[in-house]
């Protein structure tokens, strides 16, 4: 187990580096830099020159790319020049990441819920109604993007029925934790079980064709044979073995979670990482575009790392010898 | 005695399995003819687009509401008739979809037959490469390159679209070419010494072709998703060129409760996005049913 993990965590060193270069060079792409949209025009191009200077964006770039790295090991993600002018990239990101984590969180509980609700539903009455519908429903909200379904949810919660406000997250900085908790569930709700709602389709198909293919199985029959009741056969055995790919699929859904955010962040007018990263890309503002990315991309390799864990962890088949 | 050969001409049977299983299924029979009453309709509409419409400023009209001086769904906020630019929007979407959709299945095609079919080394280095990829955020990493260039036209937002997620639809036809490799008709055809791409393209390729086509139409609606998605964030196509997500831009902005009070300006563009998208993949697993008649709907 622990050499499977080792080495599941070796492999991922060259991946950070390959991210790492991935990100800088996304960054390289981007024409002009942060300080030309932000002068007066009547500037000095020397002021101007002195600042690039300063921000070591003269540099050839494998000098700036060990720099900046040399930087992010050092916890120097850089100041942000446009969203909030000034301030650490590191503070900007600590002051939203809290909201993003309880939507994700609440989100991903959520959309785990009520796709292995429906899967259940669906497997204990195939190719009836109930089934039927629920087919349609997750390919429904597969096939149509989900930005969509937003605006439709925003609609009718927020303006016909109002019962989740606007915008805003609901965090003060001034209260303590656990005013901030509640207040911040009432606002992070909404987009949460928006994003759940439709994103139950990966899950659902999977754990319904998991259970349809255990139902028929040999130990079922022998099992029903012996006189047992479905639903304890169901519980018992069914489920068991139906779950386990479906407990690995847990550190992938963290991947989603920025990606996702980017859009329901920006409708329902939250502001965290995602609806950050939007603002940072139209306003140009590098340091902040970078650091989001390598979060991102870390978070992902993490996620990875967390599935190959728990399917070594409930399947030793899987295991390195 | 004769026996006699029936001959098929291409697709005559294909058609009629399909329409079959269209028969059968009261939802996909629903899709589809709302689905050809959209194509009719951009079809034929196309042709009422005024060339400026991208360009145009009108502001005495700019977001009038519906029914208003003979505008049935009102004006965009630059005056332009809310419907036309519906109609040039949905085909600029569809121009777009389909343009990613095709080069990703030639893409995936090509690449994953060959990397499935002679295994080894490359096999393992593109799976590799691929493996990392896909765990990429992918729709961050394209929301970046579109918003580098400031406006790309449709044909540059295809090329990048498509080079950047390739990888997933690539390893499912490994996979799929990987399951028939060891097929007897595979061995026998290499035993013989056919050539490797006349055993890829005329042994397996229809073997497979089932599943590539419900990937298709998978692939076909996805990339409509994201051009959506990004271009409604603002990243993307340039100035004067719409698309379905473009005309929903206006709501990203401060405004948020314009989406209930101007409910024109999105309902229209959403009802046109689920009828394309969700119309395509039902199409999609219906043609897949069609080809691989074990699949039928019984």
């Amino acid at each position: 187990m622990w050499q499977t993990i080792l080495r599941r965590i070796l492999i991922m060193i060259p991946q950070i580096i390959l991210v790492s270069i991935l990100i800088f060079m996304l960054a390289q792409l981007m024409p002009g830099d942060p300080f030309y949209g932000n002068l007066n025009p009547n500037s000095d191009p020397a002021t101007i020159e002195r600042l690039r200077h300063a921000a070591g964006l003269d540099l050839p770039w494998y000098q700036q790319y060990f720099k900046w790295i040399g930087n992010v090991l050092h916890g120097d993600l850089g100041t942000s020049y446009v969203v909030n002018k000034g301030w650490t990239v590191t503070r900007i990101i600590g002051q939203r990441i809290w909201p993003t984590l309880s939507m994700g969180i609440i989100a991903t509980i959520l959309t785990y819920f009520l796709a292995i609700t429906q899967a259940l539903v669906s497997a204990r009455n195939e190719n009836k109604w109930i089934d039927r519908t629920f087919i349609v429903w997750n390919t429904m909200t597969s096939a149509v993007p989900s930005f969509v379904f937003y605006f439709i949810m925003m609609v009718l919660f927020v303006y016909i029925i109002p019962v989740f406000p606007s915008s805003g997250t609901g965090i003060d900085d001034t209260q303590s934790f656990f005013v901030n908790f509640f207040s911040n569930l009432r606002y992070a709700f909404l987009p949460a079980l928006t994003i759940a709602l439709f994103s139950t389709n990966s899950i659902y198909q999977y754990l319904r064709s998991n259970l349809l293919d255990q139902q028929a199985q040999d130990y079922v029959r022998t099992a029903r044979a012996k006189g047992v009741q479905i639903k304890d056969v169901f519980r018992k055995h069914i489920l068991r073995n139906a779950f386990l790919p479906i407990a690995s699929q847990i550190g992938y859904s963290i991947t989603g979670v920025l990606g996702g955010a980017m859009f329901a962040e920006t409708v329902f007018g939250y502001p965290g990482i995602g609806a950050l990263f939007v603002q940072a890309l139209s306003g140009r503002d590098y340091t902040v575009i970078t650091a989001v990315m390598l979060l991102q991309g870390i978070l992902a390799l993490l996620g990875g790392l967390l599935s190959d864990i728990i399917s070594a962890w409930v399947d030793p088949r899987i295991r390195v010898k | 005695m004769d026996i006699e050969v029936k001959k098929y001409r291409f697709g005559s049977r294909f058609l009629k399995n399909f329409w079959r299983e269209l028969e059968k299924d009261n939802l996909a029979l629903l899709a589809t003819v709302l689905l050809l009453t959209l194509f009719l309709f951009i079809l034929v509409g196309q042709f009422f687009v005024p060339k400026d419409i991208g360009t145009m400023s009108n502001i005495l009209n700019a977001n009038l509401p519906p029914l208003e001086k003979g505008h049935i769904l009102g004006t965009t906020d630059s005056g332009a008739d809310f419907v036309l630019t519906l109609i040039a929007s949905a085909k600029n979407s569809l121009i777009i979809g389909f343009g990613v959709a095709i080069l990703i299945t030639l893409i995936s095609v090509v690449f994953g037959m060959i990397i499935g079919f002679f295994g080894g080394w490359i096999d393992w280095i593109a799976m590799r490469l691929i493996d990392f990829w896909l765990v990429m955020p992918l729709v961050m990493i394209l929301a970046i390159i579109f918003s580098t260039a400031k406006g790309l036209s449709i044909w540059n937002l295809i090329l990048i679209l498509s080079v950047i997620s390739w990888p997933a639809n690539v390893r499912l036809v490994r996979t799929l070419t990987l399951s028939e490799v060891n097929r007897d008709y595979v061995r026998a055809a290499r035993i013989s010494g056919t050539k490797w791409y006349k055993i890829l393209f005329i042994g397996i390729l229809p073997n497979i072709s089932s599943t590539v086509i419900s990937d298709f139409a998978l692939t076909l609606a996805g990339s409509i998703g994201i051009e959506t998605g990004l271009t409604f964030l603002g990243f993307g196509l340039k100035q004067g060129t719409s698309s379905l997500g473009t005309m929903l831009t206006v709501l990203s902005g401060s405004s948020a409760s314009s989406v209930y009070t101007q409910w024109w300006s999105w309902v229209p563009v959403t009802i046109v996005l689920i009828i394309l998208t969700f119309g395509i993949v039902v199409l999609g697993q219906v043609a897949r049913r069609a080809i691989d008649q074990r699949q039928s709907v019984s």
